[in-house]
């Protein structure tokens, strides 16, 4: 099976660390206040203190790992007449879009997207919308204009 | 008549009069429970009671008559230059322009008032989010059969414009071919033009189809269940009110028999009413349905949009050997049921499962044609039951010990100590064997294959349900790998298809990678084997992937 092998933007990982780092803040917070009432409940600090260490490494680790193995496993390619996705972390999905089944093509960008100059290419498809998560904006741009003038094909046919 | 947005409503027509009659009914039915408790609340009145009852009654009546006289009046529509148009509203006017071209489906339905008085509603299905259904409500008949042909015949003209394929078109037009309604009053023909194929269920199918039905099982263990609850609570009653001489058991049982099998009837009655006459029938690029018999509607299906065909069996009709054939469409608005789910419509209700292929090849001979399957390799079988069973094991036992620990600081006694462990080691083994068994099954009955236009994926436990997928209608392929299933070489296939507006995903779990990859590849417009071109498909295809 031909592998896509276009990679996002390295940027990307900054993006993910900083929407997985909120989260993240949240568990430990979270996580703290649990400790507080453990102590206060009676639970002794030999306990409470390594369970509280432990859920925030893993956050710790989860926020820097996770993008780095999510971007080096991300690839795409738009061909004339197909795109193919490749993701996940754990599981990894290929994914073919054929260009004849492309409904319309956007761009999105939220606000940590815009500070990085980056931006999404969401594809939809008359089932579901597929997404090219993060691209340098004019590249985006133009990979967007691509895909749509490519997707300007008649329909192949019924059943 | 005059082109372009300009065209007065002069030109658009009312509906039939008699439609406020129809109107008055339906709003005076569903007024007709209140009436009910109106009457059961002031029963045994004097006159005074009487009167004021006949007074609400009177005014209801003229309320409901006058509301539907003022929606008819306001009511107009026709079909002016390319666009079908219609005004309705009394307070805020709505001007609705459906372009023919947009025209998706035209249905015909008439409830029985509409059938004594010889009119029927036509709905319009077009395409798109939104509003996506048209009702225009109480024509007659013969307008409505001809506003059907006009609006369907502009549009398949468009579709011919388009492309100029058209199966099975050998002169007849199909659009033509109206139902002619039998029903109380019978249609007159309308210069019927004989469709190429037509299935009439038989009576003692339907009955069937309606004995089988999932709803009528469910129905029949509610009552299994309620006839329990039913018989302890007389036996309760029965041991703290000793009745005399009188042996309250027995009795209870044969009224809850008798119960349950009226419910049975009456849900069975229900069914068959739906379905009574259903009849499909081909012509030309459309397929068309019609079924009931106090409500009769009329379905056509542009054989075009069809996404997907279904074969399902659930587990008790697989034992009787039947089956039923779905197809499923994309578009259709408007069609939903009280849970807002879209109605599949059903393409035949119930058949002898040896008859689908042969009916398919009458009704929908594009889509007869199933492709070899070949199943899930012996070594994927433990990944269908380990992780699931291992997980329902999970869960099971940490709720059960939390119980059974909550259990024992409630009542610590001896036998309870004794009697919880064994409780929930059977019931751990209960619901560990249940699901393996299960998955077990699954990756039995799980296959898949394609052959030049479509793919064909099964499943199923105890039910079976295998869906045939055109190429042409699969919005996307993916093929996905755990981490386990690459150490074993395996992947999950899922083709995604639309269903109504939503997404559809069909799946096949754990087959072979390279045969998951051989799919994705089959799937691939750049591929060399599997190009948009399907005249010249790859003779591999098949083959490759059967064992």
């Amino acid at each position: 099976m031909s592998e896509p092998n276009r990679p996002l933007d390295p940027r990307v990982k900054i993006a993910w660390r900083v929407h997985l780092a909120a989260g993240a803040f949240t568990v430990i917070v979270l996580a703290a206040v649990a400790a507080g009432i453990a102590g206060v409940a009676g639970v002794g600090p030999m306990l409470v203190v390594p369970a509280f260490a432990a859920v925030a490494a893993v956050c710790v680790a989860w926020v820097v790992f996770a993008p780095e193995v999510s971007y080096r496993r991300w690839r795409w390619d738009v061909a004339d007449e197909e795109i193919r996705l490749r993701e996940g972390l754990f599981v990894v999905t290929q994914t073919v879009i054929p260009m004849v089944r492309v409904q319309h093509v956007d761009t999105s960008q939220g606000p940590v997207m815009r500070m990085l100059g980056l931006a999404a290419v969401d594809i939809s498809t008359a089932a579901r919308k597929h997404s090219i998560p993060a691209l340098s904006d004019e590249h985006a741009a133009e990979l967007r204009d691509r895909i749509a003038t490519l997707a300007r094909v008649t329909d192949d046919g019924g059943l | 008549m005059t082109a372009g947005c300009d065209v007065t409503d002069s030109s658009l027509a009312r509906t039939h009069p008699l439609g406020v009659a129809v109107g008055t009914v339906r709003i005076a039915l569903q007024l007709v429970w209140v009436l009910f408790a109106l009457v059961v609340f002031s029963a045994g009145g004097d006159l005074f009671a009487g009167l004021a009852i006949s007074g609400v009654i009177l005014l209801g009546l003229t309320g409901a008559a006058g509301l539907s006289w003022v929606n008819w009046y306001h009511f107009r529509f026709g079909v002016t230059g390319s666009d079908l148009v219609i005004v309705s509203g009394v307070l805020v006017k709505k001007r609705r322009v459906i372009p023919v071209s947009r025209v998706q489906g035209v249905d015909i339905r008439a409830d029985l008032v509409s059938r004594i008085l010889g009119l029927a509603d036509v709905v319009v299905q077009t395409a798109g989010g939104g509003e996506a259904e048209a009702r225009i409500p109480s024509i007659p008949l013969a307008r409505a059969e001809q506003l059907r042909a006009e609006l369907l015949h502009r549009d398949r003209a468009a579709e011919a414009a388009m492309r100029d394929e058209a199966p099975g078109t050998d002169g007849l037009d199909p659009t033509m071919r109206m139902s002619d309604m039998r029903g109380l009053v019978g249609g007159e023909s309308q210069g019927v033009v004989v469709p190429t194929f037509e299935y009439v269920m038989p009576l003692p199918m339907l009955v069937l189809a309606g004995v089988t039905s999932n709803a009528l099982v469910a129905a029949g263990v509610a009552i299994v269940a309620f006839g329990f609850e039913a018989l302890e609570l007389m036996g309760r009653s029965v041991t703290d009110v000793p009745v005399d001489g009188l042996d309250v058991a027995p009795l209870t049982a044969v009224a809850g028999g008798a119960l349950a099998l009226a419910v049975l009837a009456i849900a069975t009655i229900v069914v068959v009413s739906r379905d009574y006459g259903f009849t499909a029938r081909r012509a030309g690029s459309r397929l068309e349905t019609e079924a009931g018999l106090l409500e009769r509607r009329m379905t056509g299906l542009p054989v075009a949009r069809i996404q997907a065909v279904r074969v399902e069996q659930s587990a008790l009709r697989r034992v009787l050997g039947l089956a039923s054939v779905h197809v499923d469409t994309a578009g259709f608005g408007g069609e939903t049921d009280e849970q807002g789910v879209p109605i599949a419509p059903a393409l035949l209700p119930l058949v002898r499962a040896s008859e689908v292929r042969p009916l398919l090849h009458r009704l929908l001979p594009e889509a007869a044609e199933f492709a070899t399957e070949r199943p899930a390799p012996r070594r994927a079988l433990r990944y269908y039951v380990l992780l699931p069973t291992l997980t329902a094991a999970a869960v099971v036992g940490t709720a059960g010990a939390l119980a059974a620990s909550a259990a024992l600081e409630l009542i610590p006694e001896s036998w309870v100590t004794i009697a919880i462990p064994g409780l929930l080691a059977a019931l751990l083994l209960v619901v560990c064997g249940a699901t393996a068994a299960s998955r077990v099954l699954r990756w039995r009955h799980a296959g898949f294959g394609a052959d030049d236009r479509a793919l064909v994926i099964t499943s199923g436990a105890l039910g079976l349900r295998r869906v045939r997928l055109p190429r042409s209608r699969i919005q996307a392929v993916s093929v996905r790998q755990s981490f386990f299933q690459r150490r074993a070489g395996l992947a999950t296939l899922t083709a995604t298809t639309v269903l109504g507006s939503a997404a559809s995903d069909h799946r096949v779990e754990h087959i072979d990678a390279s045969d998951a990859a051989r799919i994705a590849e089959w799937y691939s417009p750049s591929s060399p084997g599997g190009s948009a071109d399907a005249a010249s498909p790859p003779s591999g295809s098949a083959e490759a992937v059967s064992p």
